[in-house]
């Protein structure tokens, strides 16, 4: 597949899950809305233009954020099992949430405090796994540097987890309990409009932050040294990276909780499909992650309907496998 | 004209390389030799940047190298030791790194860099054209990763043992090609390698490192290739007799074996 058809197919993609989100499973028909009956009418509006809406806005930006904060993960790792919820980037984001939400911390320009701390925890997540995941310079080995790399994120999301168990069990408020409980199990049902701006700036922010190192992420294919002869400064391109993720990964984290694996199967769908460069790599994966993470939404809240699942259960049914496949590959 | 002025290169608490001086002028190949963990990489790495140098100077047309990462890879192109990764890449998207100093920080190349990484890859790896590298045999590889370094066309060349791994055959043949690059395109190129014999036939001047990082000599193949000299270095028995075709002097080990 050509370079643009991808993108092409990825966009159609794209608007036909939203498209099928906003009307599958729906009490009424979006005929409704021009219903003779101002009651049908009101419901309709009700559903179809506001409560729909936002919640699929919200699943097709946390989707694309998680999607490009692990499309730039791998590639800084070179690794392609490298993803937020993994590296306990996502831990450190829901941390971050839940020390605003104990301490009661303020509300700052309309904005909840939790966002920014998330964005906080995250971004520092992210450098601890990075300095503690990278080996010597010496070592030629990438299979055991890959691994070695996982298992950090498998002991710091582990560690993050029990200090955020520690803080709910301390501050002993049941609200913030069953916040908590939220946060873990990953959900898009508390999703809102000044959410959903918060989660647009933010994906902006880390696209452009990322796209625009499109040059120096695609030369770290060669290897780190020959990046850094090519001229790249690793450093730098490091943390931009690695704010960028923890951003990104954040923000998702605030508004919808731990969802993993998507930051880990839309990058490698779009690879497959020939997208390696971050040109195409970096929008295909956002594509790819809000269709992927929008179409899992819906399938969360219908397919067993009454009962809504949380969306990561789906993430993960799907992302496991995948992971395992690449894992006995590595 | 490429020149080291008494460089000084601490690792830790190690000095890997004593005031090493050389000066190596377009069009000239100079061949790094010595015994393992002589410094020879390290020379290479701190030319390119990957170093920092504790003490002297790296002048290239009488001027400081720059300091600048981007400006510096514009300068000197570099194949380090190993192979980094890419082994899901195509030879063409291979050698369109090497285009990365030139390129915008969002990454499109233009007409100049494709007909940068064209040239590159006619002049080294025509027959690999649309190959990956992970399909490729080691000497292959190693061959497919020049169009890299060429196509950032960049008067300095330095190749990092980038025959360690391969059989004699490929050996010649990828030198062979480093040469013939560094007369046509009248660049300066340093080879590190550990193949006197080889490094013989094919090199203009050779550097010869000690075990302290120290240069044991320097200048011509005739002036290196001599068996005090070799003696002393590698510590063990050696003698040079010139080569039967071309004359050129060639070392023969006399280790003597148990029995």
């Amino acid at each position: 597949m050509s370079r643009r058809s991808l993108l092409l197919f990825l966009v159609v993609l794209c608007i036909g899950v939203a498209v099928f989100s906003l009307v599958w499973g729906a009490p009424i028909s979006p005929l409704d809305l021009n219903s003779a009956s101002p009651e049908k009418r009101e419901v309709a509006r009700a559903i179809f233009l506001s409560l729909r809406p936002t919640r699929v806005v919200a699943a097709l930006l946390v989707g694309a954020s998680l999607s490009v904060a692990g499309a730039g993960l791998q590639t800084l790792f070179r690794n392609p099992l490298a993803e937020p919820y993994l590296l306990g980037i996502s831990a450190g984001g829901a941390l971050g949430a839940t020390v605003a939400s104990a301490f009661k911390l303020p509300v700052f320009l309309g904005l909840d405090a939790a966002v920014p701390l998330a964005w906080l925890g995250a971004i520092a997540s992210g450098f601890l796994v990075f300095a503690l995941g990278r080996s010597d310079e010496s070592s030629f080995d990438s299979s055991s540097r890959r691994a070695r790399l996982l298992l950090v994120g498998v002991a710091l999301s582990a560690f993050l987890s029990a200090l955020l168990a520690l803080i709910v069990a301390l501050a002993g408020s049941a609200d913030l309990a069953q916040e908590t409980s939220f946060w873990l199990l990953g959900g898009l049902s508390r999703a809102g409009a000044t959410q959903n701006v918060v989660l647009a700036i933010s994906l902006a922010f880390g696209f452009l932050l990322l796209r625009f190192n499109a040059r120096d992420l695609d030369a770290l294919a060669a290897g780190d040294e020959d990046a850094m002869a090519l001229g790249v400064d690793y450093t730098t391109l490091q943390k931009r990276v690695l704010i960028a993720a923890g951003i990104l990964a954040a923000s998702s984290v605030a508004v919808a909780g731990l969802i993993g694996f998507v930051g880990l199967l839309a990058p490698h769908l779009v690879r497959l499909a020939g997208g390696r460069d971050a040109k195409i790599l970096l929008p295909g994966a956002a594509l790819g992650g809000a269709a992927l993470l929008c179409g899992c939404d819906t399938l969360a809240h219908s397919a067993f309907a009454p009962i809504e699942v949380p969306v990561g259960i789906f993430t993960a049914l799907l992302g496991v496998p995948l992971f395992l496949t690449l894992a006995r590959k590595m | 004209m490429l020149e080291l002025r008494s460089l000084s290169v601490q690792l830790g608490a190690r000095r890997v390389l004593q005031e090493v001086s050389l000066s190596v002028a377009p069009g000239q190949l100079c061949a790094v030799l010595g015994p393992n963990g002589s410094g020879k990489s390290t020379l290479l790495r701190s030319l390119v940047g990957l170093v920092a140098p504790t003490g002297g100077e790296m002048l290239w047309k009488g001027r400081p190298l720059p300091a600048d990462k981007r400006a510096r890879a514009r300068l000197v192109s570099f194949l380090p030791q190993g192979f980094g990764g890419g082994n899901e890449m195509t030879v063409e998207e291979m050698a369109m790194l090497g285009r990365t100093p030139h390129l915008p920080p969002y990454g499109t190349p233009t007409a100049t860099d494709r007909d940068a990484v064209e040239a590159a890859i006619t002049r080294a790896a025509p027959d690999l054209r649309g190959r990956k590298l992970g399909q490729l045999s080691g000497g292959q590889r190693q061959r497919a990763l020049l169009p890299r370094v060429l196509a950032t066309e960049a008067p300095i060349l330095l190749l990092d043992e980038p025959v360690s791994a391969l059989d004699v055959r490929y050996q010649h043949e990828i030198l062979g090609l480093a040469r013939q690059v560094t007369r046509e395109e009248n660049l300066v190129t340093l080879v590190s390698l550990h193949g006197l014999n080889l490094a013989a036939l094919v090199a203009d001047s050779m550097l010869l490192l000690d075990s302290s990082g120290s240069v044991a000599a320097r200048g011509s193949v005739a002036d290196v290739m001599r068996a005090e000299i070799l003696e002393r270095v590698y510590e063990m028995p050696m003698r040079v007799s010139p080569h039967p075709e071309s004359g050129i002097p060639q070392a023969q080990s006399l280790w003597k074996f148990e029995e």
